[in-house]
């Protein structure tokens, strides 16, 4: 569900953009982190349908995921987001879940900065973590072309 | 390039807003929060009123107004929980009771996301509880949301408090945000047999000079509010209501904007 706002906020800015320089834009490179758990099919399909709209017709989304790593600051340890993928999804919906039509829906799907509140060192326990990688959804890069 | 999408979306949100309130310190434990939620339930007798817990550390919107419902996710963003007839969006709501050890630019990094993230609706005010401290998410939210923003300072008289509000009134001035007064808080106590101030004697006027703001309301420590919760409007003392219209009224009709 998500993924339509994000796709709302890229494709606004990318009319923007196409408005600021007279220019029409041809493709966009999209990296998705992967803390947030954003459907990268739903994403894409968001962007086409709301592209159409806003003038952005025929632009080719590339959408890619960000590996989500970690690196604790107490004892080193480094991990990816993978390895901790299971406990997160339990954790963090139970108690803190946004309520979707479908379910419920984990907190770090809209806000993944908050994975240092429901993470822990796997190695010592620590709270005191580094997200190394992974974290936001950006536009990444975008090629325009002069009208 | 990597360019930041979620500020256009943040420009858009706020186009439904009249005006931001920013409730700011410089300091813990002045008030900031209970004066937030009170105002709120005030200016929400009348006008559309949302508020957003930006204590990222210490969230207790939620406990004062006494909700535990869950946010919901639709298609066009977040829509925030209603307590009675205020929009609230907290972080507690999301984290239960669960320690946030937050950095310095995930602060950052999530004060534009819940920016962004919000689907407020149409409101006449969004008052927005800042963080203590003139730290990143301070300055973050304060430059983020500039055009529409105006704040209300607090403190109580304490020379400690005070020193800490003046680095938030500049704080304030440098970003170019309209500060609408200070407000006194846990000035004194209403009970005529004590006649306390806990902070000391104080001189309002000489504080407002001293900070560079004129003092819009003196309120009193409220043992109501520090008792009970969800906070019950109607067993607040008057002079604390007297304190909250005087505070309404300047936001209202500004005497002197800084």
């Amino acid at each position: 569900m998500h993924e339509w706002s994000i796709a709302a906020g890229i494709v606004g800015s990318l009319a923007s953009l196409q408005k600021e320089r007279n220019a029409k834009v041809r493709k966009v490179e999209v990296g998705v982190g992967q803390l947030s758990g954003i459907d990268v099919d739903t994403l894409r399909y968001a962007l086409c349908s709301l592209g159409d709209t806003e003038g952005l017709k025929g632009v080719d989304y590339s959408v890619t995921i960000n590996e989500g790593r970690f690196k604790c600051l107490k004892c080193g340890h480094e991990w990816n987001f993978n390895e901790s993928r299971e406990y997160l999804k339990e954790i963090s919906k139970e108690t803190c879940g946004v309520e979707e039509p479908d379910g419920l829906e984990s907190p770090l799907h809209f806000f993944p900065q908050l994975i240092t509140v429901f993470l822990k060192c796997p190695k010592c326990g620590s709270s005191d973590i580094d997200v190394i990688g992974g974290m936001d959804t950006v536009i990444e890069g975008a090629i325009l072309e002069g009208r | 390039m990597n360019f930041d999408f979620r500020f256009k979306m943040i420009e858009k949100r706020l186009e439904d807003i009249n005006e931001v309130l920013l409730i700011s310190s410089g300091k813990g434990g002045v008030g900031k929060s209970i004066l937030a939620a009170t105002l709120a339930n005030r200016i929400s007798d009348e006008k559309l009123v949302g508020l957003l817990d930006l204590d990222l550390h210490g969230p207790t919107l939620p406990l004062l107004l006494k909700h535990r419902g869950r946010l919901k996710g639709l298609k066009d963003g977040i829509d925030p929980v209603m307590a009675k007839n205020i929009k609230l969006v907290s972080l507690g709501l999301l984290t239960a009771s669960k320690p946030m050890p937050l950095k310095g630019e995930v602060k950052r990094d999530l004060i534009i996301e819940l920016l962004s993230e919000i689907n407020w609706g149409r409101l006449d005010y969004l008052i927005v509880d800042l963080p203590p401290g003139t730290g990143d998410e301070a300055l973050m939210a304060v430059r983020l949301m500039a055009k529409k923003a105006s704040a209300v300072l607090v403190s109580t008289p304490s020379p400690h408090s005070i020193g800490a509000v003046k680095r938030m009134f500049w704080l304030l001035r440098g970003e170019g945000t309209k500060i609408v007064g200070l407000v006194l808080n846990m000035a004194y106590i209403v009970d005529p047999r004590l006649g306390v101030e806990p902070f000391g004697k104080y001189d309002a006027e000489k504080i407002g000079k001293e900070v560079g703001i004129k003092v819009i309301a003196e309120l009193p420590l409220e043992p109501e509010i520090a008792s009970s919760v969800p906070i019950n409007m109607e067993k607040l003392s008057s002079e604390f209501r007297k304190g909250l219209e005087k505070i309404y009224q300047a936001v209202r009709e500004p005497q002197q904007i800084w």
